[in-house]
């Protein structure tokens, strides 16, 4: 199954590389911010994404919006260090299929992801 | 600052260390500073706040700590690139986790990162400085919280 990691951090975008080893996806595309997600989206057209919020250029909730207007069938999974319920009920309103609260572990990512596609597989 | 509002960042930080490496940290007592020049180390993020709070939180921590971490989350590197941009997301991670508490008008900016220690580093002269010092696998980093009420 494709999938494509969105995060301005290179760390995170390492980690969820590294736990993604151990998982059925195929890793189609990283993206820096929101810009480079649509454009990727568009290329690669992943069915997963994982999607920080607090990015420069586009943010995560603009992101989802921009996707959403492209493919709404692509399953999004939040990764954001916002806590705050607001911008949970807001992401998964504008189509996010999931919500991992950073800091995460290997075992916190690979449940979320499996959680994502279990009706998928 | 109220006390309520800084053990959310104490708390904030121990979370961090404990979730991402086998390790716990160790949050010390947070004591006032009039400045934080002191506090800064090899590598610092810096991330702005606005909204129903407004100032800035920096994470500082030395180089060989932040090697360890990154090596703690599976990741093997000692380049500066790196781990500038792990002091930003450590720095990101406790402000964005903050919000639990503070609520969505408790604005973050993106992180802003440095190397080394500049001459002056620019913090509101009214508000009240907090260090929170950490000490993990026997190294010291700084969590600096400079924060008044809108």
């Amino acid at each position: 199954m494709k999938l494509m990691i969105v995060d301005d951090s290179m760390v995170i975008r390492e980690k969820i590389t590294q736990i993604l080893e151990n998982e059925d996806f195929e890793l189609v595309g990283t993206a820096k911010n929101g810009v480079e997600a649509v454009e990727q989206y568009k290329e690669h057209k992943p069915a997963v994404m994982t999607l920080d919020i607090t990015m420069p250029l586009m943010d995560g909730i603009e992101t989802i919006q921009a996707i959403m207007d492209v493919d709404d069938s692509v399953r999004i999974l939040v990764i954001s260090a916002l806590a705050d319920k607001a911008t949970l009920i807001n992401a998964m309103k504008l189509g996010a299929y999931g919500f991992l609260c950073k800091p995460f572990n290997d075992i916190d990512l690979a449940e979320a992801l499996e959680e994502l596609v279990e009706d998928l597989i | 600052m109220q006390s309520e509002d800084l053990a959310v960042f104490v708390d904030g930080i121990a979370n961090y260390f404990n979730s991402t490496t086998e390790h716990e940290a160790s949050v010390g007592t947070p004591f006032l500073s009039k400045e934080v020049n002191s506090f800064i180390s090899d590598f610092t993020g810096i991330i702005g706040i606005s909204g129903n709070r407004k100032g800035s939180i920096f994470f500082s921590a030395p180089k060989y700590m932040l090697v360890h971490v990154l090596s703690g989350m599976g990741l093997i590197s000692s380049k500066d690139a790196k781990l500038m941009d792990l002091v930003g997301e450590i720095c990101n991670t406790v402000s964005g986790n903050a919000r639990r508490e503070f609520g969505e008008d408790f604005n973050i900016s993106v992180p802003i990162t440095i190397q080394g220690k500049p001459e002056e580093m620019g913090v509101s002269e009214v508000a009240n400085i907090y260090v929170i010092p950490i000490e993990w696998q026997q190294q010291r980093a700084n969590l600096i919280v400079n924060l008044e009420e809108s």
